[in-house]
Parts: C-alpha cells; sequence; structure tokens
C-alpha cells in the first residue's frame, strides 16, 4: 500500500501518564505485596460517555473472588477532572488533576476497610 | 511436601506445575514457590481434584471449561503459539469396576471434547491420575481414550474410526531400565506391583514439539529421596504417586 493516498497528518504520540497507568502501577504493587496471593487489576467499564475503570482485588484460592476498591471515570479526550468513586463507601470524589488524584487514591486504597478487606482475603486465602 | 515441590520447580525451571488429589489448600504451596520472587500464580479453577499453578496470569494462560474432576486450560505463547492443556484425575479402580470405569470414561471423553471444541486450538495436552495403564484397553482401545505408542503412527493417522488419536508418551515411563518402573506401587498379591498411572497424552499436532527424551519419573528431587532403598514410594512422607517431568517447547 502506498503512502501516497494517506490523508492523515503526521501523527505524534507523546510519552504520557494515564490515570489508568497509575491505577496499574498500584495493582502491580498490591500483587507483589501479597506474592501473587491476591491478584489485583484494572477492568475498563462499559459508559459509553466516558472511560471507566475498576480497580479490583482477587483472591484465586477464594474462587476467583472479586472485591472492587474504587472506579475512576473520565473524558476520553480530557482525562482531568476525573472522578474517583470509592465502592466502599459510595463517595464521589473529583479530582481536578493528576497530584490530587494521586493524593485521592492514595488515601482510598488505605481506607481502613479496604485494608480490612485485603487483610481478611489474604487470611481466607491460606486457610 | 510445599518445600520439596518448590525445590523441584526450581531444580527443573518447571513453568507449570500441576498437582492431582490435593490435599493441601493452594496458597501455602503458592507462597513457598514465591519465597525467592514472584514467578509463580495459583491458576485457580473450580475442580477440587486439580490444582495449576504457572508463571503465567489471563490472558496467556485462560480457562477453557471446568468440570467435576477435569479442567481445560489454554497456554497462549507470547510468540503466537498456543495449547490446551486438560487435566484430569479419573475414577480408580478401588472404587469403580470395570463397567463403572467404562461408563465413566465415556464421560471424560465427552468432557475432552467439549473442551476442544471450545477452543480455537488443536494442540491438546491431557495428563493426570487417570488411574489405568497406558496398556489398559481404556487408555489404547479405539472406544476408550484412542491413545497409543508410536508417534509416527499417530502423525500418520491423526485420526481411528472417526476419532482423533492421541501420542501417549508414558508408555516409555514403563520398566526399569531408566528409572523406576512406574510412578505408583502397589502391594498386592496377584498384582503387578508397578502401574504408569500418571500419564501424558497429546494429540498429532504437538508431537514434533514434545521432547521424548526429557519424560521421566522424579523420584529424586536434590538429594531428597522420594523413594525408599528399593524405588517404593515413600507414601508416609511424600505421596503414593512419583511426580512425572516433560518438555514441551512452545
Amino acid at each position: 500500500m502506498s503512502d501516497e493516498n494517506n490523508l492523515w497528518n503526521p501523527l505524534e504520540f507523546e510519552s504520557v501518564t494515564t490515570p489508568k497507568a497509575i491505577l496499574s502501577e498500584q495493582a502491580s504493587y498490591l500483587t507483589k505485596m501479597t506474592k501473587n496471593v491476591l491478584r489485583a487489576r484494572i477492568r475498563a467499564g462499559t459508559n459509553p460517555k466516558n472511560l471507566v475503570f475498576n480497580f479490583e482485588i482477587i483472591a484465586p484460592s477464594l474462587n476467583n473472588y472479586v472485591l472492587v476498591v474504587c472506579s475512576v471515570s473520565h473524558d476520553l479526550v480530557k482525562w482531568y477532572p476525573l472522578t474517583l468513586v470509592s465502592h466502599p463507601s459510595g463517595e464521589i470524589i473529583k479530582c481536578e488533576d493528576e497530584a490530587e488524584f494521586i493524593n485521592k487514591l492514595k488515601e482510598e486504597l488505605n481506607r481502613k476497610d479496604v485494608i480490612e478487606a485485603i487483610k481478611s482475603l489474604f487470611a481466607q486465602s491460606r486457610s | 511436601m510445599d518445600e520439596i515441590i518448590a525445590k523441584a520447580v526450581k531444580e527443573k525451571d518447571i513453568d507449570i506445575l500441576v498437582i492431582v488429589e490435593p490435599h493441601e489448600f493452594p496458597t501455602n504451596l503458592l507462597l513457598t514457590l514465591n519465597s525467592e520472587g514472584n514467578d509463580f500464580y495459583y491458576n485457580a479453577d473450580s475442580c477440587s481434584h486439580v490444582q495449576i499453578f504457572s508463571k503465567f496470569i489471563d490472558p496467556q494462560f485462560s480457562l477453557i471449561q471446568e468440570f467435576d474432576r477435569t479442567v481445560g486450560w489454554k497456554y497462549r505463547s507470547p510468540y503466537g503459539d498456543s495449547l490446551n492443556i486438560i487435566v484430569t484425575h479419573f475414577h480408580d479402580k478401588f472404587h469403580n469396576d470395570e463397567e463403572d470405569q467404562d461408563v465413566k470414561l465415556d464421560e471424560l471423553i465427552k468432557e475432552i471434547q467439549i473442551i476442544e471444541d471450545s477452543s480455537d486450538i488443536d494442540k491438546t495436552l491431557l495428563i493426570g491420575d487417570l488411574n489405568i495403564d497406558p496398556y489398559n484397553r481404556l487408555c489404547y482401545g479405539p472406544k476408550g481414550l484412542n491413545s497409543i505408542m508410536c508417534r509416527k503412527t499417530v502423525k500418520r493417522l491423526g485420526e481411528r474410526k472417526g476419532r482423533k488419536l492421541f501420542y501417549n508418551a508414558s508408555w516409555n515411563l514403563l520398566g526399569d531400565k531408566d528409572h523406576t518402573p512406574g510412578t505408583y506401587y502397589r502391594t498386592s498379591a496377584g498384582t503387578k506391583y508397578w502401574s504408569v498411572l500418571d500419564q501424558i497424552m497429546m494429540r498429532s499436532g504437538l508431537i514434533d514439539q514434545f521432547d521424548p527424551s526429557s519424560i521421566r519419573v522424579l523420584n529424586y528431587i536434590f538429594e531428597e529421596a522420594l523413594v525408599s532403598i528399593n524405588d517404593i514410594p515413600r507414601s508416609e512422607k511424600y505421596s503414593d504417586h512419583l511426580p512425572i517431568y516433560f518438555e514441551i517447547k512452545i
């Protein structure tokens, strides 16, 4: 196929940190910290207006039990402000920029009820 | 037990570990496998007769179908090749007479068919505790697993009476030339003492990727003997079955 028919202007793809990449990095850390006993993953949701990503923790030894910790929703093109939804509390948190998102995500992942749930899943995976 | 399994995995650089008829919850073995790293995952399914641990997770290693005693997984190589891995724990002859085993083998054959039909890959590996020997008619017979000893015949014919053949690599484990004469030993008058109940079979398309020189019964792991001085499995310490190791290049 000859490029002479190509109507596109040159496309340049910048290296950027997406909200999904931030979530994925934290998912990898949790999987590593639990020696793969628990696995965290990011699953894309199905909202037609926005991109939605769920932060899920899976316990393979407990018949693949899934705990959804939080969800992130943002516009396809304009990632910020984004919406962070806390699943334990149902609270909807607006994050204006990446720094705020990282701060709020840290708070969300370290919620007392989330940590207790992770500890419980780990303990029950061993029993 | 977990320690010796983890040693074997490390010594042999194993990618996929299959435990049939497990007696332990999988997490402690997973933690032992990962004591020096995070290489292994427990590939969970609801089949209580089988546990699979591997260096792969979904989508590279994904569940196809699960049944009470049989489970089918699909491995996809990053380089494009794939295979179905079916693991089973077939009913033993101590709790099932010949007629029972006949009926239950029909169920296993249907389950294998369902798994293969659910997959887009024609390379299938069947492994597990079959609780029958390779020379049992349920193994080699055309109404059985249709699983024979010759690679060339399986590659040449592909099928028999309209059903796909398996190449049964477990024939290589019979006899005492290079190793213990089987994977299971039973002391009882009138028996043959040794059996190869733990078997490895594959469809024609996978044969060239199997290294026949690799298949062996493990009776030592590092310096630790899994067998007594008479080569009998140390069932009181480990298992009444000896493990099998083999290589598939994919």
